[in-house]
């Protein structure tokens, strides 16, 4: 319960470090190009344990909060189902079977900082790629969304690395 | 009867993620066909309209240097506008409140309060709403052009389309040769260029001239500046033009807006549904 309480906290703040400080950051010529998304990472780190339709739930209302200050009814909603649905299908083919404890949250400590920065930057790529695609609905431009992806990926991994950082449990 | 229940409870997580992909889509697919869609939640609702005030609030004391700058810069431009006015009408015979003349246009000014420029359709939330008199289809400029049109209205807030946004069209004109065209925002644009179509090939458009509203939509009043050309090209097969233009207003930095009202609009409005 406390858990669930501290992860409600946490998508709280990312939800007011994502509207209020990365979605209006000018940062000149490269706005157009990086546009991370970082609310994901609740929804990435919740323990495999977790009903996937619970979580999809979840994602459904995370997204729908985030969709309200951006004016994008559906868009972001999408894609973080869409990263809650493909979630423990996509860690069960990267890792082995023992590879995790399925009652322990995932973070970099629990399954290994390598291990944690690939499967959040597949999860991530997948994340992003998704809401540019709606977002465009168009074809003609993929490779362009495919490496703006990548990018935002890239830079939304390194935030987590930051959350981790910050929130880690000092001995 | 069976299998079919056995194929519901195998495929159940599937079929949830189905079910809200396809209620996503048509949230969304709604939301975009319907270009005015006040009825739905949005920023323009009180409380999504007073965090995002709050933080306007907040955050407008960093920029007070290149607010005044903007807004003096604009005192400035009106200023020779009106010294140089008085002089013309001195020599001629023409009373300025004379009831031949009425006043067509009305200002309201409004501050930013959200903006978003990073996203293919990017909404603009002004702190204006029913209450000051602002409804749907107003048209919307800043300190240096146009900004766009309302398209959604609470009752103390108001969302505005801006050019950046895919669904933003307007019949603007080329200054010079004062032909017509249709500003869009296609998908090779950023946030500081727009595309104008329709302009005929056999105009001449160089670069650095200025592209300006043609008052043709009843919305902006004749010649407000949209951005100026930079960069012109023949579309093969066809007779139009293809021009890039700088769009004047910065939307990374965009503080001040004036609401436009046309005093005239519902007459404009009745003669449009006699076509």
């Amino acid at each position: 319960m406390i858990g669930f309480l501290q992860k409600g906290l946490l998508f709280f703040v990312l939800l007011v470090v994502q509207v209020f400080f990365i979605d209006q950051l000018d940062i000149g010529q490269a706005n157009f190009f990086i546009a991370p998304l970082i609310y994901g990472l609740v929804i990435i780190s919740l323990p495999p344990s977790l009903e996937i339709w619970l979580l999809m739930v979840l994602a459904l209302i995370m997204g729908l909060s985030i969709d309200l200050f951006r004016n994008t009814i559906g868009l972001n909603m999408s894609s973080l189902v869409m990263v809650a649905f493909l979630k423990n299908p996509l860690l069960n083919t990267i890792f082995s079977k023992d590879g995790y404890d399925p009652l322990k949250e995932l973070n970099f400590t629990t399954i290994g900082w390598s291990n944690f920065l690939f499967f959040s930057l597949v999860m991530l790529f997948i994340h992003h790629f998704w809401f540019y695609i709606i977002e465009d609905f168009h074809f003609n431009r993929l490779h362009v969304l495919l490496l703006k992806a990548l990018i935002n990926a890239l830079i939304s991994v390194g935030f987590f690395i930051l959350v981790h950082l910050i929130t880690i449990k000092r001995k | 009867m069976r299998n079919i229940i056995r194929l519901i409870q195998s495929n159940s997580n599937l079929l949830l993620f189905l079910l809200i992909q396809v209620i996503c889509f048509a949230l969304l697919f709604n939301w975009r066909n319907t270009l005015h869609h006040s009825r739905y939640l949005s920023s323009t609702n009180q409380v999504f309209g007073n965090i995002l005030s709050i933080n306007a609030s907040i955050t407008s004391y960093f920029n007070l240097t290149k607010i005044n700058q903007g807004l003096s810069l604009e005192n400035e431009l009106l200023n020779s506008k009106l010294y140089n006015q008085e002089i013309l009408v001195s020599s001629d015979f023409v009373f300025l409140n004379d009831s031949v003349y009425k006043n067509q246009y009305g200002f309201l000014y409004s501050d930013v309060i959200s903006s978003q420029y990073k996203n293919r359709e990017n909404i603009l939330i002004l702190n204006k709403g029913l209450k000051n008199g602002v409804r749907l289809d107003m048209g919307v400029i800043g300190d240096v052009g146009l900004i766009g049109v309302v398209v959604g209205v609470g009752n103390y807030y108001c969302s505005v389309l801006p050019i950046i946004n895919n669904k933003f069209e307007l019949a603007v004109r080329h200054k010079k040769t004062k032909s017509f065209g249709v500003i869009k925002w296609l998908s090779d644009d950023n946030w500081q260029t727009a595309t104008v179509e329709d302009i005929p090939s056999y105009m001449k458009v160089s670069l650095g001239d200025v592209i300006e509203t043609s008052g043709a939509t009843g919305i902006f009043p004749k010649g407000i500046l949209v951005g100026t050309v930079i960069k012109v090209e023949e579309i093969e097969g066809t007779q139009f033009l293809n021009v890039k233009i700088a769009i004047s207003e910065d939307y990374a930095s965009i503080y001040n807006s004036y609401i436009i009202q046309n005093k005239l609009r519902g007459q404009f409005k009745l003669l449009k549904q006699g076509e």
